[in-house]
C-alpha cells in the first residue's frame, strides 16, 4: 500500500486538487480545468504511443477528432445520447488505430512519422469534404450535454467529473498495461527491436495493440470535447493540436503518465495566463516553441543536463540543511 | 520533487488567472463602482482574417477617441467605456473559451460582447452568450439562421447570404446578362452559404453554372481550379472569396490565360483589393452595401478622427476610409446610443439588449441603420466596379442609380 | 491536348519547388538521420526576409535582396543547428529529441513570421511578368521557365559540389559513415552547420521562387509546401538526394493532374495516400536505402 502511494504520489496530488478545485472556481477557471483534463487524457495515450511504444507520431490528432466526430455525427443523425455513442466511440476510434498500425508493419524509424503524418491529413480531409455525413467546413452545431443512459449532465461541474473519472480511469489502465508483460514486450522493441525478435517476440501484433490503444483513448477525449464545445470542425483538428500534443508528452517525460498530466495542466493553462500581457499578445503560441526547445536543451544536452544537476543539488543540499537544522532544533 | 514544484507552479497559475469569486448577476447596472462601463471584443488579431480584425478595431478605436473627446458618456470626463480586446485567432474553441471567460468575469463585468468576424467563430458562441444572457454583437456575421439561433441576444449589422448571394445572382444574371458563369467559392461556413444560396438563385432565373469550384483556407495556388475553369469557356467567374484571394486568383489567371469578367462579393470590395490588384482590377465587379456619402456629416466627422488616428493608412488607402473600420465604428457608435439611452433607469445587459433591438433610422457611416423584425439589419446593396477615372486613376464605384429601374429583390425573388 | 500540357507544366514547376526544399530535408537525414522540422519555417522566413528587404534597403534591386537574403537564411540555418540541434545531438540521446527540438524552432520562427508580417497578402515582386510562350495552347509563363531552369542549374552544381569541392566531398563522407569522420580529424561539427546552412539556402531559393511564382506573399505559404516538400522527400527515399528531388516531382505532378481533373479537395487526398502507398511497398521510399542497423 505504502509503496504504492509513495510511487504514484503525483498522480494523487493532482486528482485530490483537481477533484476540490470546482468549489473554488468560477464557469471560466471551470472550463479551463476541464480543457486540461481532456489535454490529459490526449496526451496520456500519446505517451503510450511515443514513450513505450516508441513511435513519434505526427498524426495524433486525427484520432481525437474521429472520437469528436462520431458522437458528433451520431448525435446529429440519430439523436443518440452520448451512452449509446461511448461504444462506437471506442470501435470507430480503435479501428483507425488498427487501420494506421498495419502499414507500420514493414516500416521503422523515420518513416513512422510520414505515415502519421499522412495518415492525419486524409482522415482530416475526409472529415472536411463527406460533406452528407459530417456536414463538412459548416460543423457540426448544438450537441446537447453527455447524456448518460437518460441522466442529462446539466452543469459543467458534473461533466468535469465525468472527465476526471476517465482521467483517473486512463491513468490505471495505462500504468497497468506497462507492468503487464504487454508493456515489458513493448519497451523491449522500442529499445531495440532487433535484440526483441531475436528474443522471440514478434513485433507486428504488438504494434497493432499499442496503436489501437492509444487510438481508443484520444477518441474518448476526443467524444467529450465534442459535448463539452457542442460544436466540431474540421480545421480545429490540425497538425498543431498533433504538435501540442506532442509537447505535453515531452515535457512530462516519455513513458511517464503523472508527468504527462503536469504537461497537459501546464500546456493549458500557460496560454490562458499569457492572455492577461498585452505587449505578448501577438505573439503567446511561441511559448509552445520555447517550451519544447527548452525543455529538449535541459534534459538532452550537455550544457543542459549540467545545469540541471547543478540546480538540483544545490535545492538537495538546501533541503538537506534544513532537515538537519531541524532535526537539531 | 522536481514534478511537485512544476505542480504547484501550475495551480498557482490557474488562480492568478482571474479572480476566485463565483459571478453575480449586476442588478441594477452593469457600470462598475467609478460608473464605467467594460466591453469584451473578441476577433482574430491573429491567424486568417486578421487583416480584417485590424480595421474592425481602428473604427472601435475611432468611435472610442470621438467619445472621449465629447468628455466621454458623462460629459465630464466620467463614465468611460473600457474595452478588452482577446484574439480567438479565427478558431471556434478559442472563441468559445473567451466566450465563457468574458460571461462568467466579474472583474470586469462586461456589458456586452463585440466580435468576432467570421461566421464560423461568432455562430458556436452563440449559445453560450445566450446562456449567459449577454449581448454578442457579431458585427460581420452574414449566417442565415444566426439571428434565431442566438435568441433575442445575437446582433449583426451584416446582411445574411440568403439576401445578399442572391441579390448578386440577380444582377449578374438579369442586369449584366450572363448566361455561362463560373463559380470559384472558399470552403467555410459563409463560402459554403454564398454558393448555396448563388447558386439556387441562378437556377431559379434559368441559368446553370459551368462549374462551382471550392478551395481550402490557406490555399495559394490557384492554377489548377483556373485550368478547369478555363475549358468551361465562362463569361463570367463569380469569386466568394477574401481579399487575399481574389488577388492571386486574378493573377493566376494571367497566368493561366483565362479571360473573361470577373466578380467579387462585398468581403472582397475593398480597397486593398484595388490597391494590389493594380491594373489587373480594372473591370472588376464587386458589390457593395451602402454607401459613403461624402457629403454626410456623420461620415466627415467621422472621416476627420480616422484621419487623426490612422493618417498614415488613410493615406496609404487613397484617401479613404476602410469599409470594415466603417462597420466597428458604427457598431461602436450604436453600442455607445444604447448606453446611453438606458443610463437614466440603469443600463443593464437585459436592458441594454432590449434598447439596442430597437435601433431605427440610426446615422450609420454608411446609410442609416434599422433593425427590421427579428434583428434583420435591411440594406441596399448597388453594383460595383473598378473603373479608371478622369484622373487616369482606377477606383471602385457604385451603381446607385441602377436600382431607380432594376428592382434587384424582386428579380432575386426575395419580395 | 492544352489542357493536359498546362497541367503538366503546372506540376513540372511546382514540382520544381518541392524539389528544392525536399533537398535541404534530405540532405540533413542523410548525415545525422533527423528530419529538420524547421525547414519548413526557413522557407517561410526567406521569404519574409526578401520582402522586408525589398521594400526597404533595397527597393528595386531582385538580385541584391536576393544574394542578401540566401546569406541571411544560411546564417540562419547554421544557427538553428548550433543553438537547438548541437547540444542535444552532441549528447548522444535518440535523436527523437532533436526532432521535437526542430519541431519547437518550426513554431518560434512561424509565430516571429506571422506577428511581423501580419496575415495580408502583400504584392511580391517577380520576373518578366506577364511574359510567356503558348505551346500547342498551353500557356508558361517566364516565371515558371526560370524556376525549372534555375532548379536543374542548383541540381547539376549540387551534384558538382558533392563530388569535386572539398567541402562538398566532405558533406558527402559524413553522410556516409559519421563516426569515421571523427576519426579522420574531419571538423564534424562545422560541417554539419554547413550541411543546415546548405538546406537552409535551397529552402531560401524555394521560397523566394514560389513567392515570385504567385506574385504575391502571405503566411500560409509555408505550412502547405513544407508538409509537402517533406513527404516528397520520404516519397523519394529520404536520405538520398536524387530521390528528393524525383520525389518532389512526382508529387506536385501527380496533384497538378488530380486538382485539374479531378477536384482540389481531391488533391491532397490523393497525394497523402499515394505516400502511404508506396511506403507500404517499398518502405524507403523510391531510391531509398534500407539502413542497416548495427546490433
Amino acid at each position: 500500500m505504502k509503496t504504492i502511494l509513495k510511487k504514484h504520489l503525483l498522480f494523487l496530488i493532482i486528482i485530490v486538487v483537481m477533484c476540490v478545485a470546482p468549489v473554488f472556481t468560477n464557469a471560466y477557471q471551470l472550463r479551463i480545468l476541464i480543457s486540461a483534463a481532456l489535454a490529459m487524457i490526449f496526451a496520456m495515450s500519446l505517451n503510450l504511443l511515443m514513450g513505450i511504444g516508441g513511435t513519434v507520431s505526427f498524426g495524433h490528432a486525427a484520432f481525437y477528432s474521429i472520437g469528436a466526430y462520431t458522437t458528433a455525427v451520431l448525435w446529429y443523425h440519430f439523436r443518440t445520447a452520448y451512452s449509446t455513442n461511448f461504444i462506437p466511440v471506442l470501435l470507430v476510434t480503435g479501428l483507425a488505430g488498427l487501420l494506421l498500425s498495419l502499414p507500420m508493419s514493414r516500416i521503422t524509424g523515420r518513416y513512422v512519422t510520414i505515415i502519421t503524418l499522412s495518415f492525419a491529413e486524409i482522415v482530416n480531409l475526409i472529415i472536411k469534404n463527406w460533406d452528407p455525413v459530417t456536414l463538412g467546413q459548416m460543423g457540426i452545431v448544438g450537441i446537447p450535454s453527455v447524456n448518460l443512459f437518460g441522466h442529462v449532465l446539466k452543469s459543467k461541474t458534473e461533466f468535469f467529473y465525468l472527465t476526471m473519472f476517465f482521467v483517473i480511469m486512463t491513468y490505471i489502465i495505462m500504468n497497468w498495461l506497462v507492468n503487464s508483460k504487454l508493456g515489458r514486450n513493448l519497451r523491449a522493441i522500442s529499445n531495440d527491436a532487433i535484440a526483441a525478435e531475436a528474443m522471440g517476440i514478434k513485433i507486428f501484433p504488438y504494434k497493432v495493440i499499442v496503436f489501437t490503444i492509444s487510438a481508443v483513448f484520444a477518441g474518448i477525449a476526443g467524444s467529450l470535447y465534442a459535448h463539452l464545445m457542442s460544436y466540431v470542425e474540421p480545421s480545429t483538428f490540425n497538425s498543431n493540436l498533433s504538435f501540442q500534443c506532442i509537447s505535453m508528452v515531452v515535457i512530462g517525460g516519455l513513458g511517464n503518465f503523472s508527468g504527462t498530466m503536469v504537461g497537459a495542466l501546464f500546456l493549458t493553462i500557460l496560454p490562458e495566463y499569457l492572455r492577461r500581457f498585452e505587449f505578448l499578445f501577438k505573439y503567446r503560441m511561441i511559448a509552445y516553441g520555447l517550451v519544447l526547445v527548452i525543455v529538449m536543451w535541459i534534459n538532452h544536452s550537455i550544457p543542459g543536463t549540467k545545469l540541471k544537476n547543478a540546480v538540483t543539488s544545490r535545492f538537495n543540499a538546501l533541503l538537506h540543511r534544513k532537515n538537519a537544522e531541524a532535526q537539531e532544533a | 520533487m522536481k514534478k511537485l514544484i512544476s505542480l504547484l507552479l501550475v495551480i498557482l497559475m490557474l488562480i492568478t488567472t482571474v479572480g476566485c469569486s463565483k459571478p453575480e448577476d449586476k442588478v441594477e447596472s452593469a457600470a462598475d463602482e467609478n460608473g464605467d462601463f467594460h466591453v469584451a471584443v473578441s476577433l482574430p488579431y491573429t491567424g486568417t482574417n486578421a487583416s480584417y480584425a485590424e480595421y474592425i478595431d481602428m473604427g472601435i478605436k475611432v468611435a472610442l477617441k470621438k467619445l472621449e473627446n465629447e468628455g466621454w458618456l458623462n460629459g465630464d470626463g466620467t463614465g468611460k467605456i473600457i474595452c478588452d480586446y482577446y484574439d480567438d485567432k479565427n478558431d471556434a474553441t478559442e472563441g468559445a473559451t473567451i466566450a465563457t471567460k468574458v460571461t462568467t468575469s466579474t472583474e470586469p463585468y462586461y456589458l456586452l460582447e463585440v466580435g468576432s468576424f467570421a461566421s464560423g467563430v461568432s455562430y458556436p458562441c452563440a449559445t453560450i452568450y445566450k446562456e449567459a444572457e449577454m449581448v454578442q454583437y457579431a458585427l460581420t456575421c452574414s449566417k442565415s439562421d444566426y439571428l434565431e439561433t442566438s435568441g433575442d441576444w445575437g446582433f449583426s449589422l451584416s446582411m445574411t447570404q440568403d439576401t445578399a448571394a442572391a441579390r448578386v445572382a440577380a444582377y449578374d444574371i438579369k442586369h449584366l446578362g450572363f448566361d455561362k458563369i463560373a463559380l470559384i467559392y472558399s470552403n467555410d461556413s459563409w463560402g459554403l452559404e454564398t454558393c448555396k444560396f448563388y447558386t439556387a438563385t441562378a437556377e431559379k432565373l434559368g441559368v446553370q453554372l459551368l462549374a462551382s469550384e471550392k478551395y481550402d483556407d490557406g490555399q495559394q495556388d490557384f492554377t489548377s481550379i483556373l485550368t478547369k475553369i478555363k475549358q468551361t469557356n465562362p463569361q463570367l467567374v463569380m469569386c466568394f472569396c477574401a481579399e487575399n484571394d481574389i488577388v492571386l486568383i486574378r493573377q493566376q489567371a494571367e497566368t493561366v490565360g483565362l479571360d473573361c469578367e470577373w466578380q467579387v462579393s462585398s468581403k472582397s470590395r475593398t480597397s486593398n483589393v484595388l490597391q494590389n490588384l493594380g491594373d489587373l482590377g480594372e473591370g472588376l465587379y464587386g458589390i457593395y452595401a451602402k454607401t459613403k456619402d461624402l457629403t454626410d456629416p456623420v461620415y466627415l466627422e467621422y472621416e476627420a478622427l480616422y484621419k487623426e488616428m490612422y493618417g498614415a493608412k488613410y493615406a496609404e488607402d487613397n484617401n479613404t476610409t476602410q469599409k470594415y473600420a466603417d462597420q466597428g465604428y458604427n457598431c461602436m457608435m450604436t453600442v455607445i446610443w444604447a448606453i446611453k439611452e438606458t443610463m437614466k433607469t440603469g443600463t443593464t445587459r437585459q436592458a441594454f439588449r432590449d434598447k439596442l433591438a430597437t435601433l431605427t433610422d440610426f446615422p450609420g457611416v454608411q446609410g442609416k441603420l434599422t433593425f427590421a423584425t427579428g434583428r434583420k439589419i435591411l440594406q441596399v446593396q448597388y453594383l460595383s466596379q473598378i473603373v479608371r477615372g478622369e484622373d487616369g486613376k482606377l477606383k471602385w464605384i457604385n451603381y446607385e442609380d441602377l436600382l431607380n429601374t432594376f428592382d434587384v429583390d424582386a428579380v432575386a425573388g426575395l419580395k | 491536348m492544352a489542357k493536359f500540357l498546362q497541367i503538366l507544366v503546372n506540376g513540372i514547376s511546382l514540382g520544381s519547388i518541392y524539389a528544392l526544399t525536399a533537398i535541404g530535408y534530405s540532405l540533413i537525414y542523410s548525415i545525422l538521420q533527423l528530419i529538420n522540422m524547421s525547414n519548413a519555417a526557413v522557407f517561410l522566413t526567406s521569404a519574409v526576409i526578401f520582402y522586408a528587404l525589398y521594400s526597404s534597403i533595397t527597393a528595386g534591386q531582385v538580385a541584391l535582396t536576393f544574394i542578401l537574403t540566401l546569406i541571411a537564411a544560411g546564417a540562419l540555418g547554421y544557427i538553428i543547428e548550433l543553438v537547438a540541434i548541437r547540444p542535444i545531438r552532441e549528447k548522444g540521446d535518440s535523436n527523437t529529441y532533436a526532432l521535437i527540438s526542430s519541431i519547437g524552432v518550426k513554431t518560434i520562427l512561424e509565430q516571429i513570421c506571422q506577428g511581423t508580417f501580419g496575415s495580408e497578402i502583400k504584392p511580391f515582386p517577380t520576373l518578366l511578368a506577364g511574359k510567356y510562350i503558348d505551346l500547342f495552347g498551353a500557356r508558361t509563363s517566364a516565371i515558371q521557365i526560370i524556376i525549372i531552369v534555375v532548379t536543374l542549374v542548383i541540381l547539376f552544381v549540387m551534384n558538382w559540389y558533392t563530388q569535386h569541392n572539398r567541402v562538398g566531398r566532405g558533406l558527402r563522407a559524413l553522410s556516409q559513415n559519421l563516426n569515421a569522420c571523427h576519426l579522420m580529424g574531419m571538423p564534424v561539427n562545422t560541417l554539419i552547420g554547413v550541411s543546415f546552412a546548405v538546406g537552409s539556402i535551397l529552402a531560401a531559393v524555394s521560397g523566394v521562387a514560389y513567392c515570385m511564382y504567385l506574385s504575391s506573399i502571405s503566411i500560409s505559404v509555408g505550412a502547405a509546401i513544407g508538409n509537402k516538400a517533406f513527404a516528397a522527400t520520404v516519397l523519394g527515399g529520404i536520405g538520398v538526394l536524387k530521390g528528393a528531388v524525383v520525389g518532389g516531382y512526382i508529387l506536385a505532378v501527380i496533384e497538378s493532374f488530380v486538382a485539374g481533373y479531378w477536384s482540389m479537395s481531391a488533391m491532397n487526398f490523393v497525394s497523402f495516400s499515394v505516400i502511404i502507398i508506396v511506403l507500404i511497398i517499398k518502405p524507403t521510399g523510391i531510391f531509398g536505402k534500407k539502413e542497416q542497423h548495427k546490433v
